[in-house]
This record gives C-alpha cells, structure tokens and sequence, in this order.
C-alpha cells in the first residue's frame, strides 16, 4: 500500500514541482492543495502520512496547518518549506513540532532525503502507537489476541509467503493465520 | 558695557527728575502751608476786627437807648414841673402845698430828687423840701443861682466839694410861676444826678466789666461809676490820675464827636481801668442825649466803654484754637511726610536689596548657563560673551568683546551672506529660532549649533540690539546622523527581505524543474549544457537574494561565542598569499587573548575578510600597508582594519553602508559586503564605525580609510569570569 502525501502551497507552480518530483523520483501518491482554506475538509476526508506545506501563504500559514495538525492529534507529520531568510519562523515551526523544515531554493534531492526520513520516523511512530495500545490492553487474553493478529499481519508483510509457511515458521495454528489475513 | 551703562543714564536721568520734583513739591508745598498761615492769621485779624466792629455796634445801639432812657427821665422832670406849675399854690393852705411837695418828695426821691420847693423872684424861699434820707448837699445855694426868670423849664448844674468823696455834682430844674405881676415865684427840683442818672446808666454793663459814663456839654462828668469823676473836667481828670499817658485819643473823641452831639464808636488807650493801672485798649460806643426841652438847649454824651481785651477774650480762645488746629494739622503732615519718606527709603533700600540680588542671580545663569549666551549691539557687535560661549567656542570675553561673528564662522561657509540672512530674519521677525549653523572654534574644530535670536528693545521701543543663546549640537547632530542611518538601513533591509522574497519563489521554481530536467538528458548533450547554465544564473541569483536576506536578518539561532584571536589569525592566513601578491605591508597589533565576543564565529570572519578585501582594494597598485589592530575598550572588543588607500571622500560617506553602493566597476563587486558586514555586526549588538580621509577632500593630508569593528563581550565569558 502506498503511503499518502499532501501537498499545500499557493504557487501553483511550486506545487507542480513537488508533485513532479514525487511521482517521478519516489513511491508515494501526492495530493496537492492550492487553497489553504479548504484544509480541513481535506484531512477530514482523508488522512495522509505526511504533510508539506509552504511557510508563508494566504488565508492558513503552514504555522496555521501544523497548529492543526497538532492539536488534533492527527498522525501525520509535517515538513515546511520556506523562503532563505525566515529561520525564525522555521524554528517556530521545529518546536510547534514541524518534522523539518526546507528552505527555498532547494534540489530534489533534498527534498527527497527529507521525504523518506519524515516517512520512516511516521511508520516507527506507527508501530510504537500500536505497541502501546497492546500494552495498554485489559484482560491478557485480549491483548494476546490483538497481539497476535498483528504478529501474523507483521509476519505475511515482512516475509511475503504463504499461510502454512508462517504457521510451520511460528507454530501459530494455520486455521487462526487464515482467518487473520482473511480479516486483514 | 554699553547698554547697561544707558540703563543707568535713563536711571540717572529720572532720578534727577524725581530730585526736581520733590525739590518743587517742597517749595509748592511750604508756599502753600504760608499762605494757609498768613489766611488764618489774617483772617483772625478780620474776624478780630469784625467781632469788635460788632460788638461796638451793640454797645452803640445799648449807648443810644440809655441815652433815651435819660432823656425820658429829665423829661420827667419837666412833666413834674409843669405839674407843680399848673396847681394854683396861691390858693392852697400851706398844709396842702406842704402835702403836694411831700408826695412829689416821696415820689421822685428814688430818681435822685433831692430837694424841692418854691422860692420868690427876689430869693426868698417860701417853701423847701428836702428828701431827708439823703445827706450831704446844703440848699443854700439854690436862690443863688436861679436868678434868672425863665418862662420855660431850666437847668443849672452845682457842684459841691465832699471831701473825701470828691465832687458832688447836682443839678437844680426850675421853672418861673406868674400867678400875677407882683407874685412871681420859681419852683425847682434839686436832682443828684449821680443818682439820676446812674439809675439808668450804672445799670448797664457791656460785655463783662463795661460801663457807662455821660458828660455834659461842658466835658464834666455828669455821671462816672468812680465817683472821684464825677462833677471834674473829663480832660483835667484823666490827666490828673494818668499823667503820662497820651490821652489824645480819647480827648479827640470827646471833643470832637461826642461834644458835637454825634453818634459812633470808636477806641482808644487808656492809661486806666478800675482799679488798674495799666494800658488797656477800649472800645467805646457814644451817643447824644439831647435835653432841648429846656430853655437853652444842652447836649450830653453818653459813652460806653469795655476793654478789648474783653472783647477779645472768645474771639482769642477760637482764633488761637483754629491755630492749634492748623499746626496740629501741619505738624501732623509733616510727620506722615516724614514717614512716607521713612518708608519710601526703607521700600527703596529693600528693593535695591531685591535688585541686587535679582542681578547676582541673573549674572550668575548668565555666566553659569552650558550654552552661550551673547548679546550684541545694533551693529551686532558683541556686548557680552559670557562663560558658555567660551567653553563652546574657545574664545575668551576679553577676545571677542567689541567683534563681529565673522571669527567663528568656517572659511567654507560665506559668512557675509549668513549673518545677513540672520540679521535680516532678525530685524524683520523680531527673533530667530532653531538656526542650525556650522561653526569654527578656537582650537579649529567644526561645530555645529543651534542658534536662536531675538531683539531688545529700549522702553521707546526702539531696538537697541540682540541677544543670541547658542547651543553646541554637533553630538546630537552625530546621533541623529547615526540613528537616521540605522533607521535608513533598517527600512532597506525591511525592504530587501520582502523583494527577496518574492524573487525566491520563482527562483525555486526555476531551480526545480532545471533540476528535474536535467535528469532526462545524456552528459554531454547540448540540451543538458544549456540546463546547466540556466541553474548557473538561477543559482547566481539565489547567492544575491541569501546575501540580501543576510544583510536584513535580525537574529538568527542562538548566540555563539567567537574567539577572536582565532578567527583573526583564520582569515589572516587566507589573505596572506594576497597581501605578498599585492606588495602590502601587514602590521599586526592584536592583543593576546582578547575575550570571546558574542557572534557567530563565520560570520565574523566574514566581516573581517571583507573588511580586508576592501582595504586591499582601496590600496590596488600603491603598495600600501595593512595594520590590524586589536584591544580591548570598555567591555568591548575592538578589531580595527586601517589601510593607507585612496579612502572615502566626505561626499559618499553617509552611502558606504547603503546596500548595493559600490564604487567598484560593474561586475567586480555587489554593493552588498559593507552593508553585510553591518547587519552582521548589529544582529550582535556590535557597532561598525570608520573613519576616513580621502585625497579628493585635502591633498594635504595622508588619505586612508580605517574601520572599527566593536563586539560585546561573549555572555558566557561574562559570567565565567564575572564581568
């Protein structure tokens, strides 16, 4: 599955590149946003795994997205974009907790560096919210079962092969692995 | 000085005024207080004159009555003759004659009768009846004297000598009877007329001790209170008791009015009155008793006589009290003049206290005030320099006392010309307010003031000079100068950001998709060639918009701490191979372990470096030298970097630190590194001064730039060695 970047900057133009430079140089589907406004209906309908917004814009500021982001306590991450001059607002940004920042002009490469790092610290944080939730879970018996479910679901993701594989490998009865990946 | 010397002449002048005036009140005023005297003495004479005229006047009117009075009462005496006359005595008894005589006896006795009776032509007395309570007068005479036969009632004055009591003046009446040619007698009435008339005339008393006398035709005494007078000649009497007096008056008087039987008054001095014998001054009032009832006629004269003095007596008490009054009056404004002039003096000696004082204070802030206080004359010649123009301009009061303002005013600057549109804006406005000029002090330094004038007028208002208070502004000036800049520079920087802005998202944009591009075309192609050079001046411009960016950057990060020995000692190694290459000198006077500074230790070696580079390229060709200097001033470091180039002419000085200024050709340089090197060194709170002499302003002197970098000390080294 294809992890979802939205993008949201009032220079078309520049939204143009990052889309370019996301389907072309990378994996992930990018939806891009020219109207700052429209933003909460946006992430109501959908949830994504990053967000890149422009620093400065009319109507909503990137400040303004990521106070959102914040408060709602949505698990996307966030990366600004900035202009060469407005450090302040950037740092702003890292403690207001703004994954990181670029300045503008930047290559793709930076962009894209940025990208995969804000992606892999999102799924980390996926797993660890997960393992939390486990953790937290009462009765035993249904932790173990939740547990369980994702042990199966981690093992068919990471090892890509058949349900009797998992089940000789782990020794997790074959009917419970179907119905598991059946579910999932 | 001469203005206070006019102020004293204008002084003088009223004061001597003020002498004339009083001197004149004084006479106006003594003249005035005589008159006033000489009124009241005079008028004291009138009055005087006047209650005597009419107190004279009302014994007149008492002389004339009394004088009636007498002649009623010897008319009396004619009625009681012809009474006796018209009985027919003849044919009485004797008894009844006697009883006549008898009653006429008793009813006239109190009018002075002494004696009565009927006597026969040839003297013999038939009958005679005396009065028998009065004593004294023998009748014997009487036949005497009567000798005459008149048909009509007749007097005739005796005289008795009493002795002790001097005269005793009578008077006998007597009138002819015929009852027929053989029988012709007299009848008579024997009157004292002490008696007679005194009842009348000793009753009057004219004011509070006069009395009356009356004299007869003859100028005897018919009646005198004194009764030694009486029956004596008036003349003869008076010089008898009073010998040496002048009686002249009174003689005349006697004589020549009362004799002559007229009316009047008039006063004398007598030698006597009562008992005393003194001068006394009297008044006398005089009338005419006419006794024409009688066969011949006779005219008596009454006087009435009262010493002045007297009379003065009331009239004195008022007049010496309207005296008193008037002197108590004089005196007491004398007194009140005496102490308005007390008080005046008083008044006069505490405001001149006051004036002196007010002087001494006035001189003081004269003297005492920082800025310049000088005063000239119409012709705008100095009258006062006082202590704060010396201190601002150097030159003593002794030296500029008596001088125009040309001395102070810098050669460059058309002294003529602007002391004229002073003067002018002076004479025309009154005054002049907040006139920024440039100076020239003693020492030879250029100041500049603030210059405000006004004119002074006399009390004719006419102008008599000006007063100008000058203040030395140069520092302000200096701050203003500098705060203008950093507000100029601000609002560039302000202004940069925002136009840099703009031009980095296009730019991105640009950079962006050259880059994505790129991607798709072989090494080697003209197309990737092309792409290359368009990311090559994308790129350019993005230096040009970070350095503008730099240059408006307030702060950045957190604050470092620089060393400052290191950072120089970097860039001196960069720059040495040039310095050999360009033939400049380089001493090196940085004092070992300055303190860290609070900076960013790239950027300040920025600064330093570009700083450098600009010296190098004021120096290009000349061989120059290089000194870097450092130490430390007042808790703060200061990096110097002076060169001995072609430096910076006055007229661009205010413009070094303006973005994109540059004196460099086209292509060599951006305009923006000074202006870098600022909003560096400010984002720290640093100061970056220069001063600097270029060859175009004054060939006369080396030419060369020098600028000063200063930098707080770092905050941790503060506190590290609490500092």
């Amino acid at each position: 599955m294809s992890k979802k970047i939205l993008a949201i900057d009032d220079e078309p133009h520049m939204l143009k590149l990052l889309e370019r430079i996301i389907t072309e140089k990378t994996s992930y589907t990018i939806m891009t946003l020219n109207n700052s406004l429209e933003i909460e209906n946006v992430l109501n309908q959908n949830q994504f795994d990053l967000i890149i917004s422009d620093l400065k814009m009319p109507g909503n500021d990137g400040l303004d997205i990521l106070k959102m982001v914040k408060e709602k306590d949505r698990p996307e991450e966030v990366i600004i974009i900035t202009a060469f001059g407005s450090i302040e607002s950037a740092t702003k940004a890292i403690t207001m907790g703004a994954f990181d920042y670029i300045t503008k002009p930047f290559k793709k490469e930076q962009i894209i560096h940025t990208i995969d790092r804000a992606m892999k610290c999102h799924c980390i944080k996926d797993k660890a919210r997960k393992w939390k939730e486990i953790l937290d879970t009462k009765p035993f018996s249904k932790a173990k079962d939740i547990f369980e479910v994702e042990y199966v679901k981690n093992m068919s993701e990471e090892i890509d092969c058949l349900p009797e594989m998992i089940a000789e490998e782990t020794g997790i009865d074959i009917e419970k692995i179907n119905t598991i990946l059946k579910n999932y | 000085m001469g203005i206070e010397s006019k102020s004293q002449n204008i002084q003088d002048y009223s004061l001597k005024n003020f002498r004339y005036l009083v001197v004149i009140s004084l006479v106006v005023i003594l003249i005035l207080m005589g008159v006033g005297l000489y009124i009241v003495y005079h008028d004291a004479d009138t009055i005087e004159q006047h209650f005597i005229n009419e107190f004279n006047e009302q014994q007149l009117a008492l002389a004339k009555q009394v004088a009636l009075q007498i002649e009623m009462e010897i008319k009396n005496i004619k009625s009681e003759l012809d009474y006796l006359a018209s009985m027919d005595l003849n044919s009485r008894s004797s008894l009844d004659v006697d009883k006549i005589f008898q009653a006429v006896i008793k009813h006239n006795q109190n009018n002075g009768l002494i004696e009565t009776g009927v006597f026969s032509n040839n003297g013999k007395v038939y009958g005679n009846y005396i009065d028998t309570t009065f004593k004294g007068i023998p009748n014997s005479k009487i036949p005497l004297i009567c000798n005459n036969y008149p048909q009509e009632m007749t007097m005739t004055y005796t005289r008795y000598n009493m002795g002790q009591s001097g005269q005793q003046l009578s008077c006998i009446f007597w009138i002819t009877k015929i009852y027929n040619t053989a029988d012709t007698v007299k009848l008579y009435l024997h009157y004292d007329l002490k008696r007679l008339i005194g009842k009348v005339a000793g009753e009057i008393s004219s004011g509070r001790t006069g009395y009356a006398w009356v004299i007869n035709e003859q100028g005897w005494f018919v009646y005198h209170p004194h009764d030694v007078y009486v029956g004596e000649i008036a003349y003869l009497i008076r010089q008898r008791y009073i010998p040496d007096y002048d009686l002249k008056k009174i003689n005349n008087i006697m004589k020549n009015d009362m004799l002559a039987g007229k009316y009047g008054t008039n006063s004398y001095h007598s030698g006597t009155y009562g008992e005393l014998n003194t001068s006394v001054g009297k008044l006398i009032a005089y009338a005419p008793i006419n006794i024409d009832f009688i066969q011949d006629k006779k005219i008596w004269s009454i006087g009435v006589v009262t010493p002045v003095s007297e009379v003065l007596e009331g009239v004195l008490g008022t007049t010496t009290r309207h005296i008193a009054a008037e002197i108590a009056i004089i005196v007491s404004m004398f007194l009140l003049g005496v102490l308005i002039v007390v008080y005046e003096r008083r008044m006069a000696k505490y405001l001149s206290r006051r004036v002196t004082e007010q002087k001494s204070y006035l001189t003081s802030i004269l003297q005492n005030t920082v800025e310049a206080i000088i005063m000239m004359d119409k012709d705008n010649k100095i009258l006062v320099w006082n202590k704060g123009a010396e201190n601002i301009f150097g030159y003593t009061e002794k030296e500029m006392i008596g001088k125009t303002f040309h001395r102070i005013i810098p050669p460059e600057v058309d002294a003529n010309q602007e002391l004229e549109k002073i003067h002018e804006e002076v004479a025309t406005q009154g005054y002049i307010r907040n006139y920024r000029a440039l100076r020239l002090t003693a020492e030879g330094r250029r100041i500049t003031v603030d210059l405000s004038r006004t004119v002074i007028r006399d009390d004719e208002d006419d102008i008599i000079g000006s007063v100008a208070i000058i203040k030395d502004v140069t520092r302000e000036m200096d701050v203003e100068q500098r705060m203008y800049n950093t507000e100029k520079l601000a609002s560039i920087g302000t202004l940069a950001a925002g136009v840099a802005h703009e031009i980095n998202n296009p730019l991105a944009v640009i950079l962006g998709f050259t880059d994505l591009l790129k991607d798709r075309f072989k090494e080697g192609s003209s197309e990737l060639e092309d792409l290359k050079i368009i990311e090559k001046n994308a790129e350019n411009a993005k230096k040009t918009v970070e350095n503008l960016l730099g240059f408006a950057r307030v702060s950045e990060g957190e604050q470092e701490s620089v060393n400052v020995n290191e950072s120089l000692q970097t860039v001196i190694s960069i720059v040495e191979s040039t310095l050999i290459h360009e033939k400049v000198k380089l001493i090196y006077e940085i004092d070992e372990n300055l303190p860290d500074v609070s900076g960013d230790t790239r950027e300040f070696q920025q600064v330093i470096f570009n700083l450098i580079n600009n010296a190098l390229a004021a120096m290009k060709g000349s061989e120059g030298t290089l000194r870097v200097s450092g130490w430390v001033e007042s808790r703060r470091v200061c990096v110097r970097v002076t060169d001995s180039g072609i430096g910076i002419p006055d007229l661009i000085k205010p413009r070094v630190f303006d973005p994109f200024f540059t004196t460099k050709k086209v292509g060599e340089g951006t305009g923006l590194g000074l202006s870098l090197c600022y909003g560096m060194i400010k984002k720290y709170g640093g100061s970056l001064d220069f001063f600097s002499h270029s060859a175009e302003d004054d060939p006369n002197e080396p030419s060369g730039s020098s600028f000063t970098v200063t930098m707080k000390f770092a905050y941790s080294y503060k506190t590290e060695k609490g500092v």
